[in-house]
């Protein structure tokens, strides 16, 4: 597969007669990213797919308008950021369950997951992580994870520097608590 | 490089448990997961787009044209159909007429129009008793009035 710039594929997208080319290339390009962060949110494959594949239709819809004002990755790192938090909290509305619930029944999802393979203290720091608030869990894979910069993830998350810092310093100590108690 | 020697740093300091720990991807997907899913969105979108050529067709040949029949309808209905609230009842039309000094009414009417409301509700005698009991009432000799005539 050959591989085009992100304003390479934005061109060839603009051109009706390789449109449908080039966003194909664009989900080559990027799927694999956007499946880990939504992973690491959701937990579940099947969950997973469903909120990837929305993520991917509406960037389609809306990637005529997106003005290059900021990266194309850093964009659909977006749609799929509020595509999974849309996706919690309607499980949340669904099924009438607490905030604390929700992180409660990942963690059972997450031990009862046969395509997860890792080794016990794995186990433990996701399920540190799954403790987290929706957003600083955002933010700690972002940061952890993804190894994104701070003014990447505040264009991504629409929030300022300084508070994601904060963000990662108080997640990053709650998840040294939970991994140093048994 | 540098960036993620700093944020190595700062988590030995920080979090030295979660520094120690290797930063791998313990999830799987299906086998050909991504492979597929290129396809999978592909026709995805194909399908969004014919449901929106659809609906486009159908808006422009049924639904603008059914629109304007509902309109149409709606307002017929509702021109030839008079609201309850908008009749006066018989007691607020007694009362307009009665509260107008400009109109004058003849007695006999007023009797007819009593004679009716009595009528109505029960009340009324038939015509001819109440003639006979006017006539006894006021002491009037009715042979008397033939005579007249």
């Amino acid at each position: 597969m050959e591989h085009y710039s992100d304003d390479k594929l934005l061109d060839m997208f603009k051109d009706e007669k390789s449109q449908s080319y080039a966003y194909n290339l664009i989900v080559r390009k990027y799927q694999e990213r956007l499946y880990w962060h939504i992973r690491r949110m959701v937990i579940v494959h099947e969950d997973t797919d469903d909120v990837l594949q929305n993520t991917l239709v509406k960037a389609w819809k809306g990637l005529s308008k997106f003005k290059a004002e900021s990266k194309l990755y850093t964009w659909l790192y977006r749609i799929a950021s509020n595509e999974a938090i849309t996706f919690l909290n309607k499980k949340k509305k669904r099924f009438f369950i607490p905030i604390n619930d929700v992180e409660h029944e990942l963690t059972q999802n997450l031990e009862a997951d046969e395509s997860y393979n890792g080794d016990e203290i794995q186990l433990k720091l996701q399920k540190a992580i799954l403790t987290l608030p929706e957003k600083q869990r955002l933010v700690f894979n972002m940061k952890y994870y993804d190894e994104m910069k701070y003014n990447e993830m505040a264009e991504i998350l629409e929030t300022s520097v300084g508070a994601l810092k904060a963000s990662y310093h108080h997640a990053v100590k709650k998840i040294e608590k939970y991994l140093t108690t048994d | 490089m540098k960036n993620e020697n700093n944020i190595s740093d700062n988590l030995e300091n920080e979090a030295p448990s979660l520094s120690k720990l290797k930063k791998e991807n313990h999830f799987s997907t299906p086998e050909n997961y991504f492979k597929v899913l290129p396809e999978v969105i592909n026709n995805k979108i194909l399908e969004n787009k014919s449901i929106q050529l659809n609906f486009d067709k159908l808006s422009w040949r049924v639904l603008t044209p059914l629109t304007a029949v509902i309109i149409i309808f709606t307002a017929i209905t509702n021109l030839n159909t008079t609201k309850e609230e908008d009749i006066l009842t018989y007691d607020q039309f007694s009362e307009y007429i009665i509260l107008q000094e400009d109109i004058e009414i003849e007695d006999e009417l007023v009797y007819e129009a009593y004679a009716e409301i009595l009528e109505s509700e029960g009340n009324l005698e038939t015509e001819d008793e109440a003639y006979i009991n006017y006539l006894i009432e006021n002491d009037i000799d009715i042979n008397s009035i033939i005579e007249e005539l």
